[in-house]
């Protein structure tokens, strides 16, 4: 990317060409061919006096040779023959083991997974690094912010593992996702004050999803004592009081009544009556159901002394009353980032706190890269900015852009430590991918080297259009001279 | 002290189909400065590599001091370069940098640090010697590599388009030292450039090459006066040589409205071929209309600060050519205006075979 | 790719400035005050809670500290350094790290230095071989190098791990500094040969002082690369030569009652890949760059 880094000329390269001579070759005579017919007979005839010798330049090579061959290509070449065996490698099994990488339910579930890994973190890592990288350009302190986006990039997967196990934590009060969760959830629908409180089955009945209903019917201008246990007295709200009885003759057209706790802290009292020590359940909605039509008619909450009182009946008509689920639910426990459903996406998320900043600061790199001339002709010609970023930003930073995906498709398709360390043991399955599933059946029990070759084959074929893309960028920048 | 000689010396570049340096004959006489020129790719920084043993010698010979250098490693042969661009190590002090012949050579310490001190002074960069190369100025890291270049007493010194990607004023100012130090050191020294200004105002002679092929050996002034080919002329001098191409009809080449006497030995053996007629700019008149001489138009009045470029578009048997004049004194046409150019009283002119390139006798 | 591009051109005004136009002042620094904040917490969050004892971790949030301050304690640090097993896997941790880094550097410098500046034949070909080996997965050579390693009774010991490190390490190394090493001014290797410097002197006076900063680069990759490696190290080693990231791996299946060892095991951990990223971000970054085409 850099002109200032030349082309390799090696002792024997010819000297850059020049602007063509302007000189006429009047002297371009027999003696000399006169066009590119080949070679010249003398083409490297001498022998340089600089001429290295054969085990020198072996001595830089052979080393590292040595070792690639070994570690890498020999290993790539022995896993294709592994794969076409069974399992200790003692039968040939010809493509058996890749018919159960495409049958086999767990493998086809780790393949799955992959697909979705491959569709989503490259090209989410990409957005969000465009994002940061045209944000951290606005903003002053961006040597900072890069820093921090950045940052996660030196941390090992193990240790990103345990950081995101942390965030991920099931528990509200541990999890910081799911603190967040909770917050956000409880901010737009307020958790129920009593959960678990519920009413004597003398005095209501359970009804469907969590509410109760009155087991007498009460007509309007009548009143209504609803009792509740289940909840430590404790639990209650400071603002509760001591509850209070109803008015004694209510208005034709109304119920009135008290909700109470039918608990003394610490002990004593009579069950189903106000006594001293017993609070009123602020708070806690009552309904009145019409039994004739078996709609609500109305609903009041209670006092801070326990008391309510529902308007606007008919007199004379009997009403059931209703304490609805809302007044009992659990409170919300947020997010099961690691169960079954969620558990890819949560680690996809936890890859790209890593790699969004690799993404930025190619980006980055790119934005910085393109010539402000051409941009600045543009709005010489009129062009606005949203034209010039379609037209000359975007066209401009799509070979970084591609380079980033490229990277990152072949990185998402070898992703093992963060699925291997935060997905839980129970999970696991589901959050499966190739290069975790290959580890667990060549190593960790499964002990199927043909399997575990084919997989490991299967994920190399996957590479090949990168390794493709890469050798052709290498071509194109030797083209360019770089 | 020692003479260099290339025997027919050829290089080819490893899948090249065009020599390089193709068959050059050239005496370099001891300590004399010899500028080699020609234009870019022309092989004039390879036959100085092959000199110095950086390329191999396809065929032919190199001589040093009567020697066949053909197998001998670079440190072996009392040639040192100067590179374009000066080759100095960034990261060592100017000292560093001078010494470095002397420490590969594993010199010992003591002498090595005389030497460099006192070749420091020789070429004014002893104040300088514990300053990075990065942190002084263009001239000292000129100096400091014609300090480098002569610290192990070479026979022969090469400098490859030392002062290339340099301006005019720099140049000017660079040049002196290169040429004072040679007379003093009497080294025999190969120069090469691309700047043809640079190649007659310190040379003892000057090779022209092109296509890797000498095209002329002499003096300045005897190849300023009278170029070999057409090559040649062209490329010495500032603007080049006009050229045009003539019928000899009578023994004389006829140029537009200008008739161009020949001598009777010309004249008799031409008559009828066509001749390429090479007129220097300084030798050229813009004159009032007059019936001697060449119709043109000017399309291109430049101020040299000293006089006049006035480039004058003509048409010579229906084809149209640029010729350039040196102007001065009297008044100088506008652009656009017509003008007749006549040839200087006294003014060489040069004759080339159009087939050829070649001077003609004359 | 070059290595010595800067990361942004100084004196130069981003485009992103126009796109981000829109996006004026305050909405702004909110946007990347908040992006930073969740970028942040997480490395927090874990660096807080290796400052709090087990039950207060699996009973509170961390974030609960700023409250209660009382609850640090380097009692969970103390615990770790006196644990003899992660100690030890430190111990493995640098044992692996070292060698695998300094003879990545080396042999990749040497083969680099033939790759731009020796000829020799199917010197191109052999070099878009390296270029191709750079995204060679790990797993494709897991279980023949397992199988070479038991030949070899190097099966588990850190020499093996070393070596597989070395292999998947060098197509890189020798990639990113082959292209450094061709843009050093051939002039400089030249006049070096013409005072009788041989290819090892070359190698030794130019290149690798001049190439400086791409080794720099390389050797802080390679570094990061091998400390942070778990698979690798969860293959080749064994109980006693397994490093830091193993030992604290078998940890987590049982996360929360493990936490006061994962916790402050984890921040020792990324704790040293942070100073080294702190302390050489500029080559961090040039490496990245130079070499983002590497899997």
């Amino acid at each position: 990317m850099d002109d200032s880094l030349s082309a390799p000329s090696a002792a024997g390269d010819p000297p850059a060409a020049g602007p063509p001579s302007p000189i006429a070759h009047p002297l371009a005579g027999p003696s000399g061919p006169s066009g590119p017919s080949g070679p010249h007979p003398l083409a490297g005839h001498g022998r340089s006096p600089l001429r290295i010798p054969v085990r020198v330049r072996a001595g830089f090579l052979i080393p590292a040779a040595v070792i690639l061959l070994g570690i890498i290509i020999w290993p790539a070449v022995d896993s294709i023959w592994l794969s076409l065996h069974n399992h200790d490698g003692s039968k040939w099994v010809g493509l058996h083991n890749y018919k159960t990488l495409f049958s086999d339910q767990a493998t086809l579930k780790a393949l799955k997974n992959n697909v979705i890994w491959v569709v989503c973190a490259p090209t989410i890592a990409c957005a969000l690094g465009l994002m940061f990288a045209l944000l951290s350009e606005k903003i002053r302190w961006s040597t900072a912010f890069k820093a921090v986006i950045f940052m996660p990039m030196a941390i090992s997967f193990l240790a990103a593992g345990v950081i995101f196990e942390l965030v991920y934590q099931q528990d509200p009060n541990q999890g910081v996702a799911n603190a967040v969760a909770v917050g956000i959830h409880d901010t737009f629908a307020p958790s129920s004050k009593y959960p678990g409180a519920h009413p004597r089955t003398d005095t209501a009945k359970p009804a469907a999803a969590g509410s109760f209903t009155s087991v007498k019917t009460y007509t309007a201008g009548s009143v209504v004592q609803l009792p509740l246990v289940g909840i430590q007295a404790a639990k209650l709200p400071g603002k509760a009081a001591q509850a209070a009885a109803p008015s004694a003759a209510p208005a034709p057209d109304q119920i009135e009544g008290t909700v109470w706790l039918d608990i003394i802290y610490g002990g004593g009292g009579t069950p189903n009556h106000i006594d001293t020590g017993k609070k009123g359940m602020p708070g806690i909605s009552v309904k009145a159901i019409d039994t004739a039509t078996g709609k609500s008619a109305g609903s009041a909450s209670a006092h801070n002394d326990g008391t309510f009182t529902i308007k606007g009946l008919k007199p004379g008509a009997g009403y059931a009353l209703e304490i609805p689920a809302s007044n009992f639910a659990q409170p919300y426990r947020g997010i099961q980032w690691l169960g079954p459903s969620l558990v890819t996406p949560a680690i996809i998320a936890s890859y790209l706190w890593i790699w969004a900043g690799f993404a930025m600061v190619l980006i980055a790199a790119g934005l910085a890269s393109i010539p402000r001339e051409l941009q600045e002709a543009a709005r010489v010609d009129g062009a606005n900015e949203r034209q010039i970023f379609r037209r000359i930003t975007v066209p401009l930073l799509a070979p970084v852009l591609l380079v980033v995906l490229v990277t990152q498709i072949i990185n998402v398709l070898k992703v093992f430590d963060l699925v291997y360390v935060i997905a839980p043991g129970s999970t696991l399955p589901d959050a499966n991918v190739l290069a975790v599933h290959m580890w667990s059946v060549s190593f960790g029990g499964g002990q199927d080297q043909g399997l575990g070759s084919a997989i490991g084959v299967f994920l190399y074929i996957l590479v090949l259009p990168a390794m493709y893309f890469n050798i052709r960028r290498l071509r194109t920048e030797k083209k360019e001279g770089r | 002290m020692a003479d260099v000689r290339f025997i027919d010396a050829t290089r080819v570049f490893h899948g090249a189909w065009r020599p390089a340096v193709d068959g050059v004959d050239l005496d370099v006489r001891d300590g004399e400065l010899l500028v080699l020129t020609g234009p870019s790719g022309s092989g004039k920084s390879t036959l100085l590599r092959m000199l110095a043993g950086l390329e191999p010698v396809d065929s032919g010979s190199v001589l040093i001091g009567g020697k066949d250098m053909g197998r001998t490693a670079p440190d072996k042969r009392g040639v040192s370069m100067i590179f374009q661009g000066f080759a100095l190590f960034p990261n060592q002090t100017i000292r560093e940098n001078i010494a470095l012949p002397l420490t590969m050579r594993r010199s010992s310490a003591k002498s090595a640090a005389a030497r460099v001190q006192q070749v420091a002074e020789l070429c004014g960069v002893a104040e300088y010697l514990n300053f990075k190369p990065d942190a002084v100025g263009y001239d000292v890291r000129q100096r400091t590599t014609m300090a480098r270049a002569i610290v192990r007493r070479p026979d022969v010194v090469c400098l490859d388009e030392p002062l290339a990607g340099s301006g005019t004023p720099l140049m000017m100012r660079g040049r002196s030292p290169i040429a004072a130090l040679q007379r003093e050191l009497g080294i025999t020294t190969l120069y090469a450039t691309c700047s043809s200004v640079d190649a007659w105002s310190i040379a003892d002679r000057i090779a022209v090459l092109d296509s890797g092929r000498v095209q002329q050996l002499g003096t300045p002034a005897e190849v300023f006066a009278a170029p070999a080919t057409i090559a040649v002329a062209q490329f010495l001098g500032e603007p080049g040589m006009n050229l045009a191409t003539a019928v000899v009809v009578d023994g004389v080449a006829r140029l537009g409205g200008l008739a161009v006497p020949l001598t009777a030995a010309q004249g008799a053996a031409l008559t009828g071929a066509r001749v390429v007629v090479g007129i220097r700019p300084e030798d050229l008149t813009v004159g009032a209309d007059s019936a001697e001489g060449i119709r043109a138009t000017a399309v291109l009045v430049r101020d040299t600060g000293r006089d006049y470029l006035v480039t004058a578009r003509t048409v010579v048997d229906g084809e149209e050519s640029d010729l350039v004049v040196r102007h001065s004194g009297g008044p100088v046409p506008a652009k656009g205006e017509s003008v007749v150019l006549g040839v200087r009283a006294g003014a060489a002119l040069h004759l080339f075979d159009a087939a050829s390139g070649v001077r003609l006798p004359d | 790719m070059s290595v010595t591009r800067p990361v942004a051109v100084p004196g130069q005004v981003p485009l992103g400035t126009r796109v981000a136009k829109r996006l004026t002042g305050g909405a702004l620094y909110i946007i990347v005050l908040v992006v930073g904040v969740i970028w942040l917490i997480p490395t927090l969050g874990l660096f807080i809670s290796s400052f709090r004892k087990a039950s207060d971790i699996t009973g509170s949030g961390w974030w609960t500290v700023f409250t209660h301050p009382a609850q640090l304690t380097f009692k969970d640090y103390t615990d770790v350094f006196s644990n003899k097993g992660i100690i030890q896997s430190l111990w493995n941790t640098v044992l692996i790290t070292v060698p695998a880094t300094a003879l990545v550097v080396l042999l990749g410098s040497l083969a680099a230095y033939a790759f731009a500046w020796i000829d020799f034949r199917g010197r191109d070909w052999l070099f878009v071989v390296v270029v191709g080996l750079m995204v060679v997965p790990i797993q494709v050579a897991l279980l023949p190098v397992a199988a070479l390693y038991r030949n070899l009774h190097i099966f588990g010991s850190i020499v093996g791990v070393v070596l597989f490190h070395v292999g998947f390490g060098l197509p890189f190394a020798i990639y990113l500094l082959r292209n450094f090493f061709a843009a050093i001014p051939r002039e400089l290797l030249e006049a070096t040969r013409m005072e009788g410097g041989s290819e090892w002197t070359i190698f030794r006076k130019v290149i690798v002082p001049l190439g400086l900063p791409a080794i720099a680069s390389l050797a802080i990759f390679q570094f990061l690369w091998v400390w942070n490696d778990l698979l690798v190290a969860l293959v080749f080693s064994n109980a006693k030569t397994q490093p830091l990231t193993v030992a604290l791996q078998s940890n987590m299946r049982q996360f929360g009652s493990n936490i006061d060892i994962l916790a402050p095991g984890a921040f020792l951990s990324l704790s040293v890949p942070l100073v080294v990223f702190f302390a050489f971000q500029r080559y961090f970054v040039q490496g990245l760059m130079a070499g983002s085409v590497k899997g």
